[in-house]
């Protein structure tokens, strides 16, 4: 009796620990709480109530959270997420309760498909829209700004040591190139994201970076797999840690967590290649079920335009050091950032850079060509 | 020899008893396990939904030799893993069940003071320890035994992902084995030296035998969770050698295809299910035999 007891223990647990191989990765947890706005209303016909905002780590001064509060008595509640897969995958799961989300230009072009943001009322915007720079306002993921405001831009280059080079390395080259990439082996790293690594791939062979050939992907595969000897990670969050203490040389990179490190040693910079780079536009967009209820999309709309506000979009650039696609703001933005290539590049390098896109049908082959990426 | 409750207040009882052991293995283990079942039949529109079409392609694409190499790759590390454990994990047991009672228990606490650590903040610290400025090369450095210039790459490693799997799960190994062996009747052991066996025939022929029960369950408990390891690979590999677990979480992920995760999961635990089974009953023959 006691054996059978044992045994059967045993294979529960098997089964137990079998069955939980994934669960960490997808955090599917319950809905977030929303309450109807009954919170403590602050006086001065302020709105008050609770805003859930889901974005990307450290990707707003924290300091505006509080100053909205202070205006209009509306709590904002930040939840964070780490990639736009993982954001996407929670929402197709079924939680509800966001108000605010921040995906970026692909999966903006995925969540409205899927009818998973309302579109955005301009009228309610005016003033707002009018703030913004022309060249974002109408993006291919989302044409004439149909469903979201553009929140911050950037692109993703090679972060890199001056302590290494006279010329900085503006070649993809010094990555993919398998003897380029021999003078730094294994103290390279390429993010840990398909799309990225694609894309940049894709970008040096001369490719689309949002390709659905097969064999173009094949042959960006095979660039990759040709350098893998000399890479020494897959590294999307602590990359530039690595690049601190000298672990890596070079890493494929978003050009604000490379600033982050310039910050502690200046010696690290970061360049988009010559080849060019992929560009992506994080946005503010409205989940279907806030624009449901009245009372919660006026909320919204009060957090949109405040975040768009000329003098907050400039304090929040100042701190997150992404380039703002609000023009109106740039006379309140640090003029180092301003005036900073990497970050506000010139419109020749400007023309180099592009947008991910999304694949459709052809993700399947994405998947499995990165699975062979990164076992063998 | 089942307990038969015999009132209608034992019966009461016992229900009220296992009612929160019932519950958890209801709500949190069984109906996950008839959702990734059902996924697993089912199809997924390009965009991640999951479309209410019942077939098997998602079964028919892992048999792909990409996927079966992953799977046979995963199987070798949890392999090699397992053995390592055992081998470390046994002699430590034995030595420590010879201990006086007292030291036993001070062995034990120190044995699972590193448990009151999480295991990720613990993997952390190996991968500063193995890293191409970690300490242990700094240690050769310092020992002349490599210069500067050519520090070893101890990280993103298969074996830095076997070691790391070792590290974190040789304690189960020597707990199992323990329990087992502090439980031996030392006068067989007497009996056995009485009839003239020498120590290596005793250990052989009367020890091992009988702690074979520690052995085969320790050994379960380390390799079933290191084959479907995935955060170590992560970790420890960098991304280079990922295994089957990895797989699985990128479907969940980046992928946007739980069925194909779904159906990866099923096929890992009726193939863990399974071999635990055969296991048990290979084991039951052999014991039948001697």
């Amino acid at each position: 009796m006691k054996k059978i007891l044992i045994g059967m223990l045993v294979i529960l647990f098997v089964i137990g620990v079998a069955a939980c191989g994934n669960g960490d990765a997808t955090d599917v947890s319950g809905e977030v709480e929303t309450d109807g706005g009954g919170e403590e209303e602050g006086g001065d016909g302020e709105v008050g109530g609770t805003l859930y905002f889901y974005t990307w780590s450290e990707y707003i001064d924290p300091d505006i959270y509080a100053q909205f509060e202070a205006e209009t008595g509306i709590t904002v509640v930040e939840d964070i997420f780490g990639s736009n897969e993982d954001m996407y995958a929670k929402l197709i799961a079924g939680v509800t309760g966001y108000d605010v989300l921040v995906p970026s230009d692909y999966m903006v072009a995925m969540l409205v498909e899927e009818g998973m943001i309302a579109e955005l009322d301009h009228s309610r915007l005016e003033e707002t829209i009018s703030y913004l720079d022309p060249t974002f306002t109408n993006p291919p993921f989302d044409p004439n700004m149909g469903h979201c405001l553009p929140y911050f831009w950037g692109t993703t280059g090679i972060g890199f040591n001056w302590e290494d080079w006279d010329e900085a390395p503006g070649s993809w080259a010094y990555i993919f190139d398998p003897e380029l990439a021999g003078n730094f082996s294994g103290q390279i790293s390429l993010l840990d994201d398909m799309r990225e690594v694609f894309g940049a791939a894709l970008i040096y062979l001369g490719y689309s970076s949002g390709t659905t050939d097969e064999a173009e992907l094949a042959e960006a595969r095979d660039l990759v797999l040709g350098m893998k000897e000399h890479l020494y990670s897959f590294e999307s969050d602590t990359y530039e840690d690595l690049m601190l203490t000298g672990e890596t040389r070079l890493a494929q990179g978003w050009s604000g967590d490379i600033f982050v490190a310039q910050a502690e040693d200046e010696n690290i910079d970061y360049i988009i290649p010559q080849e060019g780079a992929v560009m992506w536009v994080d946005n503010l967009c409205i989940t279907v079920d806030a624009a449901a209820d009245p009372e919660r999309l006026e909320r919204v709309y009060m957090w949109l335009e405040y975040l768009n506000r000329p003098d907050i979009a400039a304090q929040n650039t100042n701190w997150v050091w992404y380039a703002s696609p609000n023009a109106a703001a740039e006379s309140g933005i640090d003029p180092e950032i301003l005036g900073y290539p990497a970050i506000y590049p010139d419109d020749e390098t400007f023309e180099r850079l592009q947008y991910l896109g999304t694949v459709g049908d052809a993700l399947d082959i994405y998947s499995r060509m990165w699975t062979e990426i990164k076992t063998e | 020899m089942a307990i038969e409750p015999r009132t209608r207040r034992e019966r009461l009882t016992l229900n009220i008893l296992l009612s929160p052991t019932l519950f958890w293995l209801i709500f949190f283990f069984a109906i996950p396990l008839v959702i990734i079942l059902i996924l697993s039949f089912l199809d997924n529109s390009p965009n991640g939904r999951i479309v209410w079409n019942i077939q098997l392609d998602n079964y028919i694409r892992f048999a792909d030799q990409l996927y079966i190499k992953i799977f046979i790759r995963s199987f070798f590390i949890a392999l090699i893993t397992t053995i390592i454990c055992l081998l470390i994990g046994y002699p430590m047991a034995y030595w420590m069940a010879n201990q006086s009672l007292k030291k036993r228990n001070t062995f034990l606490l120190l044995i699972m003071l590193p448990f009151w650590t999480n295991f990720v903040i613990r993997t952390y610290a190996w991968k500063m320890l193995l890293a191409r400025q970690g300490q242990i090369n700094q240690l050769l450095i310092a020992l002349k035994i490599i210069d500067e210039d050519n520090v070893h790459t101890f990280l993103n490693t298969n074996a830095a992902v076997i070691m790391g799997l070792i590290y974190i799960w040789v304690v189960a190994m020597v707990l199992a084995c323990f329990a087992s062996i502090s439980g031996l009747d030392r006068s067989l052991l007497e009996a056995a030296q009485d009839l003239f066996a020498n120590p290596a025939r005793t250990f052989l022929r009367v020890t091992l035998p009988l702690t074979l029960p520690g052995i085969v369950s320790g050994s379960i408990l380390v390799f079933v969770p290191s084959f479907g390891a995935f955060v170590t690979p992560d970790m420890l590999g960098g991304g280079k050698a990922d295994m089957i677990g990895n797989l699985i979480s990128q479907q969940f992920g980046e992928s946007l295809d739980w069925p194909f995760g779904s159906a990866i999961s099923a096929i890992l635990m009726i193939v863990m299910l399974f071999g635990t089974l055969l296991y048990f009953r290979g084991l039951r023959s052999g014991e039948a035999q001697s």
